[in-house]
């Protein structure tokens, strides 16, 4: 299962980091980024980033692997 | 696929699931049976091209070798945030909203925000009509009931076995000499807005800057573009400018790259939809109308030309499409 950490996490949010080869997940991604602005909640955000990267492994097509490999 | 409407009411007579888009006058003569439908009457399909009709309707057939299990299901604009739990997890379902309904407007400005969306598959279609008729009004259809749905959205869920991706195709893409635009709030109807952090009266700027608004600006969705363009029609003499989708705050947009043909680039995007597995697709209207669809084949598309396409959320000027994979 791909699982992301905090310092991983934070690169997500704090950087513009593109993942353009999946749809799903960098639609996703930027909805974390902006709850994150508004709530700035790491823990909520990692807990949510972790559940859709468990969930949704076959549906983003593998481009979870490839996040994980850039961060 | 096009079809007449006996051919239709055959495929709802033996019993098939079925998603279909016509002229109000045809999908109200349509019996009762497992379908969900909208009002369109611009369609692309491979077979015959880009078509104009309110004689033929769109007709999608989903196998039920393939659905596990289906289930037809209306929303109100308070209920549709309860949609995406609705969905199955293997699957996907198919969001038809009546544009400029009050679900369509709920679901414009707030779908990211609901409960599950990104864990299903949701895509979907604003119903439209025929731009150049006098009837601007759109409606969807519970095919189970009968009920003729003018607020609600109409969803079909479906649960199969195959895995699968939703994606777009988007032939803009941002200006890399744009600046950074931004907002400090929602917006449909822009006064004021942050160009690379300065805020400014956006209607002046963009007469200044001679800034060509029959091109959308470019939402950056941490690597994917969305679209947001302005209404067509408008002039920079107003304090206002009207925007087809919201603009949100927290997301970075730009000017789109110029295209030197919308018909050309139209078509050479569309090449990525060849030699895929897709069992559903949905293009704009906009594409349709300015990419000069009619008559026209895209492989492997099959669709309405729609009021807006869903792909999660409210899209607009793409093409959105499920494949297997």
């Amino acid at each position: 299962m791909t699982a992301i950490n905090e310092l991983q996490l934070k690169k997500i949010l704090d950087q513009d980091v593109k993942f353009s080869q999946s749809f799903t997940l960098s639609m996703f991604i930027q909805k974390a980024k902006v709850d994150y602005k508004v709530n700035k909640d790491l823990k909520k955000a990692l807990t949510d980033v972790n559940a859709f990267l468990a969930a949704n492994h076959q549906k983003i097509h593998n481009a979870d692997k490839e996040l994980l490999k850039r961060l | 696929m096009l079809k007449t409407l006996e051919q239709t009411i055959e495929l709802i007579n033996e019993g098939k699931l079925l998603q279909i888009a016509g002229a109000k006058e045809l999908l109200r003569k349509l019996p009762k049976g497992n379908w969900i439908g909208g009002t369109q009457e611009y369609f692309v399909t491979d077979d015959f091209g880009g078509e104009t009709s309110n004689e033929k309707l769109f007709v999608a057939q989903f196998s039920l070798d393939e659905v596990k299990n289906y289930k037809i299901k209306e929303y109100d604009e308070k209920s549709i945030k309860n949609m995406p739990k609705d969905s199955y997890s293997n699957g996907f379902s198919i969001v038809i909203l009546p544009v400029g309904s009050p679900v369509f407007l709920e679901y414009a400005r707030n779908a990211v925000d609901y409960e599950d969306i990104f864990f299903k598959n949701i895509v979907g279609w604003g119903a439209g009509y025929n731009l150049a008729g006098t009837d601007t009004t759109a409606l969807v259809i519970n095919g189970q009931t009968g009920n003729i749905l003018e607020k609600e959205a109409i969803v079909l869920h479906m649960e199969r076995d195959e895995n699968i991706n939703i994606s777009i195709l988007n032939i803009f893409e941002p200006d890399e000499n744009s600046p950074v635009i931004t907002f400090k709030e929602e917006t449909t109807n822009i006064k004021n807005a942050f160009i690379n952090g300065e805020e400014v009266e956006f209607v002046k700027y963009l007469k200044e800057n001679e800034i060509n608004i029959m091109l959308p600006m470019i939402g950056d969705y941490s690597g994917q573009s969305i679209n947001v363009p302005f209404n067509p029609g408008q002039n920079l003499d107003a304090e206002t400018i009207a925007l087809g989708a919201p603009a949100f705050p927290l997301i970075e947009y730009r000017f789109a790259k110029p295209i030197k043909s919308y018909e050309e680039a139209f078509a050479n995007k569309s090449k990525e939809l060849h030699r895929k597995d897709i069992i559903f697709s949905v293009n704009c209207a906009l594409n349709y109308l300015y990419g000069s669809l009619e008559g026209k084949k895209v492989e492997n598309l099959n669709g309405p030309a729609a009021f807006g396409e869903i792909a999660y959320k409210l899209l607009t000027q793409t093409v959105v499409f499920v494949e297997r994979i």
